[in-house]
């Protein structure tokens, strides 16, 4: 079997973390943010508002992390600061991106994480798990009265998807070298 | 339990998170407060950032507004450049056109104040050669123009009409070798030929030697040639040199340099008196233009009466004078000279015109009644 098309981890010993500088794990957040921020204000880049960059940047590190407690670490602290950036009750992107963080990070060490296809679909699920789970909490907890919009959400979770395999081959590069 | 904690360790923080966050927004949903200090943080570690990002925008956005609104200046100026070049032509033409209706200005003033009858021609050519010097004048032999005829300036004597086309003239300058005129000087009244020598100048010739004439006075024109009448200036002496029995006169003509565009044909010359005084220059006095910074002064009841412009009194001769007189008194009789059969009814010459043979105030006397001519004898049969 080749081992660019392999998509499943067969032991626990072909498990890799990728090592990265310090810096890159706060300016890449950082800068997830600030685009997600600072963009939308300019009409030319008002789309910007519909790809979740620090959901994506939360995904990659966690998966390449292959630790759940750290993917836990950065959703929490990415979506935590995603709410005090958007004025909204702070604990719902805290969350949700905690959640997917976590999740990432236990589907990273089954599958080979650096496979293009691997990471379109967990990009894909992901956004939409993040996306429902958003839904469910602002109806339960803020009761408020949000509608679920699936097909717009799915042409959305293909878009992120396409965008954050783009994303994850540029923050390769940021690797260390072993 | 220690064990089972670690090896649930996962999980176990996760449901902390989980629960931490969902006490978190719980508290605020209740109490409708916000949690500021997360906030703070969070908004002070993007803001630098963004600060310094929309700083850098600005300023690339100011550099290539900057860069665009200096490359449309540049064009803007471009643009003004030419405009100025086309306006600089403009205002050459507009003076052009204000010095020909200056001299033309000349020219008819010139005309008003002189009795000889004149006709007014543009300089259409010249043909300088090595020995020769003519103009080409518009007016023929349809405007009346003859060959020989005058052709003067105010400033002076151009030349003479040396051959006359149906629509066109040819005109001998006064600096030709060819040409020439009699001439007076002004102040003796010395006697002689003015004759030019092919350049700027020309020469006052068959003066003789004793004869006083000084350099800087004029010379005018003596009548004397039957061309041009007596009277009108003819140029200014440069240099007098004594001769073994003639002196040497140079004379700079004033009136060639004036004639580049326009120029009167005398068609009916009548001779004047040579003045005391040499000619006032010509220019035409402009008033000061009406703007903002000069208005025009209000119409007051006691101001003065405005000044009529006064020319200087025409300097007639005695027939000139007593022509004028019995052309004025004719006009009052409504007689038109040149007109009748002969030994038709003549105009009574000694009927008093104020103004003309009487006081300005006196009442016109009533005309006499016109003397009938003698009937002329009947042949007898």
């Amino acid at each position: 079997m080749d081992h660019s098309a392999r998509i499943m981890v067969d032991n626990a010993r072909e498990v890799r973390r990728a090592t990265y500088p310090v810096w890159v794990f706060f300016a890449v957040p950082l800068i997830a943010l600030l685009i997600q921020v600072y963009l939308p204000l300019f009409q030319t880049f008002a789309f910007v508002s519909r790809i979740d960059l620090p959901l994506l940047v939360t995904i990659y590190f966690a998966l390449m992390r292959r630790s759940q407690l750290r993917g836990l670490g950065i959703g929490v602290a990415l979506g935590l600061a995603q709410d005090s950036l958007f004025q909204q009750p702070i604990g719902m992107y805290g969350l949700c991106k905690t959640l997917v963080g976590y999740f990432s990070a236990s589907v990273g060490m089954q599958f080979d994480v650096e496979h293009a296809l691997v990471r379109t679909v967990l990009c894909f699920v992901f956004y939409l798990f993040h996306q429902f789970l958003y839904w469910v909490l602002q109806r339960s907890l803020l009761d408020q009265p949000a509608m679920l919009n699936i097909r717009a959400d799915l042409i959305l979770a293909v878009v992120n998807a396409v965008i954050g395999v783009a994303l994850f081959h540029f923050l390769d590069k940021l690797r260390s070298r072993e | 339990m220690e064990s089972i904690l670690y090896r649930y360790r996962n999980i176990t923080v996760l449901l902390m998170a989980i629960f931490a966050q969902i006490v978190l927004l719980a508290w605020q949903v209740r109490n409708d407060s916000d949690i500021p200090l997360v906030r703070v943080w969070a908004v002070t570690a993007v803001t630098p950032v963004a600060s310094g990002i929309e700083t850098v925008r600005n300023g690339t956005t100011g550099f290539f507004s900057n860069y665009l609104e200096f490359k449309n200046a540049r064009q803007q100026s471009s643009q003004l450049k030419a405009e100025l070049d086309r306006l600089r032509i403009e205002n050459q033409l507009l003076k052009n056109d204000l010095d020909s209706a200056q001299r033309a200005s000349e020219l008819a003033g010139f005309q008003k104040r002189t009795l000889s009858k004149m006709l007014g021609a543009r300089v259409i050519g010249s043909t300088p050669g090595a020995n020769s010097r003519s103009l080409l004048i518009d007016r023929g032999s349809t405007s009346g123009v003859r060959r020989g005829m005058a052709v003067v300036v105010p400033d002076g004597i151009v030349g003479r009409v040396l051959t006359v086309f149906p629509l066109a003239s040819q005109v001998l300058s006064v600096t030709d070798p060819g040409f020439a005129a009699g001439v007076e000087s002004q102040k003796n009244h010395v006697h002689g030929v003015l004759k030019g020598v092919g350049n700027s100048v020309a020469r006052v010739d068959y003066v003789a030697t004793g004869q006083k004439v000084e350099v800087g006075e004029m010379f005018y024109t003596s009548g004397e040639d039957r061309i041009f009448p007596k009277g009108l200036p003819v140029g200014k002496v440069t240099s007098v040199q004594e001769g073994s029995n003639f002196q040497d006169i140079i004379v700079e003509p004033t009136g060639a340099e004036s004639a580049a565009e326009e120029v009167l044909v005398i068609l009916d010359p009548v001779h004047q008196a040579i003045p005391d005084a040499p000619p006032a220059e010509s220019g035409v006095f402009l008033a000061p233009d009406v703007t903002p910074e000069n208005p025009p002064a209000p119409a007051s009841p006691d101001a003065p009466a405005p000044q009529t412009s006064s020319l200087a009194p025409n300097v007639m001769t005695t027939a000139g004078k007593l022509m004028d007189q019995y052309r004025k008194i004719g006009d009052a009789q409504k007689h038109v000279y040149g007109e009748g059969l002969p030994g038709s009814i003549p105009p009574n010459f000694n009927l008093k015109v104020p103004g003309v043979n009487a006081p300005a105030d006196a009442a016109p006397q009533a005309a006499a009644p016109p003397v009938k001519p003698a009937s002329a004898p009947q042949p007898k049969p």
